[in-house]
């Protein structure tokens, strides 16, 4: 343990300056490389939010989030030694969200998970609306992820990050490792499946174009 | 491919646009305090990654000949006859996190104010949750097997058990209302003419003047079993009273004198068993059976009665004098196997906070470390930094008793001198150090 002088004026032991918080990405996983885990924490404060928003939005609001955020957390730092910076660690760290909501959704088809609960859609919605915006909008979400459930993981994620997250194809492509083709392919099956499963009871279908 | 059902609510306006618009105005936010439980766990799965000695080299070996034995067995057409492993010993470094704990919750008042005080938690391995010993909250949502115990005022002392819902709907002296909206709840409550407690149920409205009650709050159905004194209990427009030794069930809607069921009267035997804190400003002896390493396992038997995993005090309100005596019953959980190396462990863990500038983090792991290694040399420097940080944030009359336990284990201290002259400027009116 560190022993510490006392100072003339106050009386109490000198605190070291918070470090690492103000450092760039690429500081803070030079850092974490040479095995700093408080700037590898930094990290994690830094990246959360954004890694859960992603997850979220491929997943729907499931339990499950919460143990996700940690486990890509893990795999990134597993995955340190073979960071060479050529890519902003967001980028790195959302090809591994995308493995992970992968192997989540491949998952919870062989043991599939409870529905979501009223807390956890209300947790998503913006403060600002109205009760009668929220309640809209809650059943739009479940709805959505009810049909996105039934889907096939590789093409509902092609079809998230490109509907929902809004990235190019070329994005898409480098963050689950397939071919642009493959992935256009992808987003149009599952657009049309989408499609299908809301047709209205007496066949007529709703349009729909994003 | 299924089709959605005919009766969802959405086919009103069902359409793949609608749905994506509303899908891209989520605003996901992960809050503070899941955000602080996932580094806290992702902190130990980074010591123990540090402590096994680096990088997944040696895990991809070991995965490899997983992989081989399992194929290996499977083969053989042995794999469902697999033998268990023992569970190899726990230490604070590779603790994995406890599935039940993982969606313990506990909010803070942050905005509304609030007397419900948390003062001891069993069975909780999730360190946000402890960290809000001695702290006031407004609402607590307890996982499975954890059990809290709290304060309301001066005069309601609760256990609560998991799983569990419980929250502050008002604060005032004269009338405290609570909302149970499920879970066992056992309270004590010291009424008088001028004092009432509410607890509001889905089924129920229980008011109180002056008992020992349990409560059992479920989806289906209230049970409410008396100790001694009485309660009334609203049922729309019908009303009950609930005496001494009897139980009442709203789905029976009959008052019966009998037993606790099973489910409460072990949270009511916990209860009263369990030592409660004093009232604020007076001082109590705890006495504890044995002393040595398992010091801290025996304190939480006798502050927790049967089901104590961890206990935790907050300093200044109980003091503990230690006489030697025939060993404490055993709790039915192994105890984890802590060794001095965790000590410096934890402590460099609490620096990390401190320098990060998170002091209920620090708090946390420093008081960890003061009940788990209170006679390790960290744990003298741990209670000056506990000390420094209560003056730091909540002034002189947090900190007075932290100083004064300081001076009083190490009177000749490092920070000895540093303490007096705190503790002296603390005395002097209008002068805050």
């Amino acid at each position: 343990m560190t022993q510490r002088d006392a100072p003339a004026r106050s009386g109490v032991p000198p605190r070291e300056p918070p470090r690492a918080i103000e450092a760039d990405d690429a500081t803070l996983v030079a850092l974490a490389q040479r095995g700093d885990d408080a700037a590898f924490r930094v990290l994690y404060r830094r990246h959360a939010q954004g890694v859960y928003g992603r997850l979220t939005r491929l997943l729907g609001p499931r339990d499950e989030r919460e143990d996700l955020v940690q486990q890509v957390f893990w795999s990134f730092f597993r995955a340190l030694p073979r960071y060479r910076g050529d890519a902003p660690v967001s980028a790195f760290l959302h090809g591994i969200v995308t493995r992970v909501a992968y192997d989540a959704l491949r998952k919870r088809k062989r043991t599939p998970t409870a529905q979501p609960r009223e807390a956890d859609l209300e947790q998503l919605l913006s403060g600002e609306q109205s009760p009668e915006e929220r309640l809209r909008a809650r059943e739009h979400i479940t709805a959505l992820y009810a049909a996105l459930d039934r889907i096939k993981p590789r093409k509902r994620i092609a079809f998230v990050l490109y509907a929902i997250e809004g990235l190019a194809l070329t994005e898409i492509a480098t963050l689950t490792g397939a071919e642009p083709r493959a992935i256009g392919q992808r987003i149009a099956a599952a657009r049309n499946e989408l499609e299908r499963m809301l047709q209205r009871p007496h066949g007529r279908t709703t349009g729909a174009s994003s | 491919m299924s089709r959605l059902p005919r009766d969802h609510p959405a086919y009103d306006e069902l359409t793949l646009d609608v749905l994506l618009q509303s899908a891209r105005a989520l605003d996901p936010k992960l809050d503070e305090l899941s955000t602080a439980r996932i580094e806290a766990r992702l902190a130990r799965q980074l010591a123990g990654q540090r402590a096994r000695g680096g990088y997944p080299a040696r895990w991809f070996a070991i995965a490899a000949l997983s992989v081989a034995a399992a194929l290996a067995l499977l083969w053989l057409g042995r794999a469902p006859h697999t033998p268990r492993l023992a569970e190899p010993s726990r230490s604070l470094a590779h603790r994995e996190p406890r599935r039940d704990t993982a969606r313990a919750t506990v909010s803070p008042a942050d905005a509304e104010p609030a007397l419900l005080t948390v003062y001891c938690i069993a069975g909780v391995d999730d360190e946000p949750l402890r960290s809000l010993l001695g702290r006031a909250v407004s609402r607590i949502e307890l996982p499975r097997a954890v059990v809290v115990r709290a304060t309301l005022g001066e005069h309601t002392r609760l256990s609560l058990q998991g799983p569990s819902t419980v929250r502050v709907a008002s604060e005032r002296a004269a009338h405290g209302m609570l909302e149970l909206a499920q879970g066992r709840l056992v309270a004590d409550f010291e009424g008088d003419g001028s004092r009432r407690l509410s607890v509001q149920t889905p089924h129920a409205r229980i008011d109180v003047v002056g008992t020992r009650f349990a409560i059992d709050a479920r989806a289906s159905r209230t049970v409410i079993h008396v100790e001694h004194g009485t309660v009334q209990v609203e049922l729309g427009e019908r009303s009950v009273r609930v005496s001494d030794g009897e139980t009442f069930d709203s789905r029976e809607r009959a008052v019966r004198r009998e037993a606790p069921p099973t489910t409460l009267a072990r949270v009511l035997r916990d209860h009263a068993r369990a030592l409660l804190p004093p009232p604020a400003g007076e001082q109590r002896v705890l006495r504890v059976e044995g002393a040595g390493a398992g010091l801290r396992a025996r304190l939480g038997d006798a502050l927790l009665g049967v089901t104590p995993v961890v206990a935790l005090v907050p300093l200044g309100e109980v003091a503990v004098t230690l006489e030697p005596g025939p060993r404490a019953k055993p709790s039915s959980e192994p105890r984890e196997k802590l060794s001095a190396s965790d000590a410096e462990a934890l402590y460099a863990a609490a620096e990390d906070c401190m320098r990060l500038a998170e002091p209920t983090c620090a708090r946390a792991r420093l008081a960890r470390l003061i009940a788990d290694f209170g006679q390790s040399p960290q744990a003298a420097t741990a209670r000056y930094e506990l000390a420094r940080l209560a003056q730091d944030g909540e002034g002189c009359a947090a900190a007075a008793p932290l100083w004064a336990d300081y001076l009083r284990r190490h009177p000749s201290g490092q920070f000895a001198a540093t303490a007096r002259e705190r503790v002296a400027r603390c005395e002097h009116v209008g002068a805050p150090p």
